[in-house]
């Protein structure tokens, strides 16, 4: 029983330190990563037939 | 995918985005149907500066203003100083996660009496700066906006109801310029500056002057005679001193006579209060009593060595220094 409770504590230390180091490396990773964020202000939704002068794709 | 086209209005050249494109400031794209800005929380830029750095010399002198900057212009200048970060898509630059909460804790921390939304293009991360502006009134913090002046009337007159100070880049005086140089436009950025002025936000003007492209002294001329019969003697004036940059290596600095001889044009047209700036010139720097010509303020570089205001005063002959002195 002992050890099984040893065991168990070491699995939760484990997925604690594992979950905490793979959101610290995923957060840092995605610094440099573009999120569709926000939704802006100021724009207008318009016929799919109007002529497009925007910038790059995606 | 439902493949409509959304219109940005933040700005006047109101990209038309089919799904999935973003817009020539790289930094908002249409994502199903809906505007998104790509910068949001994430700028690439955060630092304090002294607020003469802006430079804005009539507000809160030898204050420190905490400055943020996300990538991306509306503005393509050639002699961009700012390039790395104004002219890259936000994805090739290193950027990390600070809410506009964040801003606001990280500019009280650091004893910051102004946040500034500078070093690019704070029109295009125009939520952001929003946000964190509101925020920052809360907190008796000054919002300072150091932009192209490049936006709509809509989105600007939201803005300046948190906006108490900007300088404004009038990159020059003909759209010719602003067309070859700057891909943009005059007239919405003079638009801009006399809207600043009729919401009651403080303006400061620089304007950058790139060797055989916007020197010409009849130019010059023009562009005093603008600022003083629209925006009134009193608006600051700074003339700066261009670096080969980005796509202009081919040019040289702007030699120091033709600086001088700018801050003559100006002080001729009767604009009281005209400085040079990126270049150390004894006395370039400092701020003169239009009235009795007595020193106000003495800087040097960045640091303000003596400020004389009191009240927003000249201490000698008690004419009124206009600006945000306390």
């Amino acid at each position: 029983m002992k050890r099984i409770d040893f065991l168990k504590t070491l699995a939760a230390v484990f997925l604690a330190l594992g979950s905490w180091s793979w959101r610290t490396i995923l957060r840092y990773n995605n610094a440099s990563v573009v999120q569709p964020g926000k939704e802006a202000m100021f724009y207008r939704v318009i016929g799919s037939g109007e002529k497009k002068n925007g910038g790059s794709r995606l | 995918m439902s493949g409509r086209v959304v219109q940005c209005l933040i700005c006047p050249k109101e990209c038309k985005l089919a799904e999935g494109q973003r817009g020539d400031c790289r930094s908002r794209a249409n994502f199903g149907d809906k505007m998104v800005t790509l910068v949001f929380g994430a700028p690439c830029s955060s630092h304090i500066d002294p607020i003469e750095k802006k430079p804005l010399y009539h507000v809160l002198p030898a204050s420190r203003a905490f400055s943020i900057a996300t990538a991306g212009c509306n503005l393509h200048c050639k002699f961009c100083q700012n390039w790395e970060i104004s002219q890259v898509p936000p994805e090739d630059i290193r950027h990390l996660p600070l809410s506009p909460e964040g801003v606001v804790k990280q500019a009280v921390m650091s004893h910051s009496r102004s946040i500034a939304y500078t070093y690019s293009e704070p029109v295009t991360f125009y939520e952001y700066t929003l946000e964190t502006a509101k925020l920052a009134r809360r907190k008796k913090i000054l919002n300072l906006l150091i932009s192209a002046g490049y936006i709509n009337p809509e989105p600007q007159d939201v803005l300046c109801q948190y906006l108490d100070a900007a300088n404004i880049d009038l990159k020059g005086i003909t759209e010719k310029f602003y067309r070859e140089v700057c891909f943009a436009t005059l007239k919405p950025v003079q638009d801009a500056l006399i809207r600043f002025k009729k919401n009651g936000v403080w303006v400061e003007i620089t304007n950058l002057i790139v060797p055989t492209l916007n020197d010409e002294p009849k130019d010059i001329k023009l562009l005093c005679e603008w600022i003083f019969n629209e925006l009134g003697p009193d608006t600051p004036l700074h003339f700066s001193r261009f670096y080969p940059m980005y796509r202009l290596k081919n040019l040289p600095p702007t030699p120091r006579g033709a600086l001088i001889a700018a801050r003559d044009i100006a002080r001729e047209t009767g604009i009281n209060y005209v400085y040079i700036g990126n270049l150390d010139t004894p006395e370039g720097s400092n701020t003169y009593c239009p009235k009795c010509r007595r020193l106000l303020v003495e800087r040097r570089g960045y640091w303000v060595v003596r400020n004389q205001v009191r009240d927003g005063r000249c201490p000698f002959c008690r004419e009124t220094i206009p600006g945000i002195w306390s």
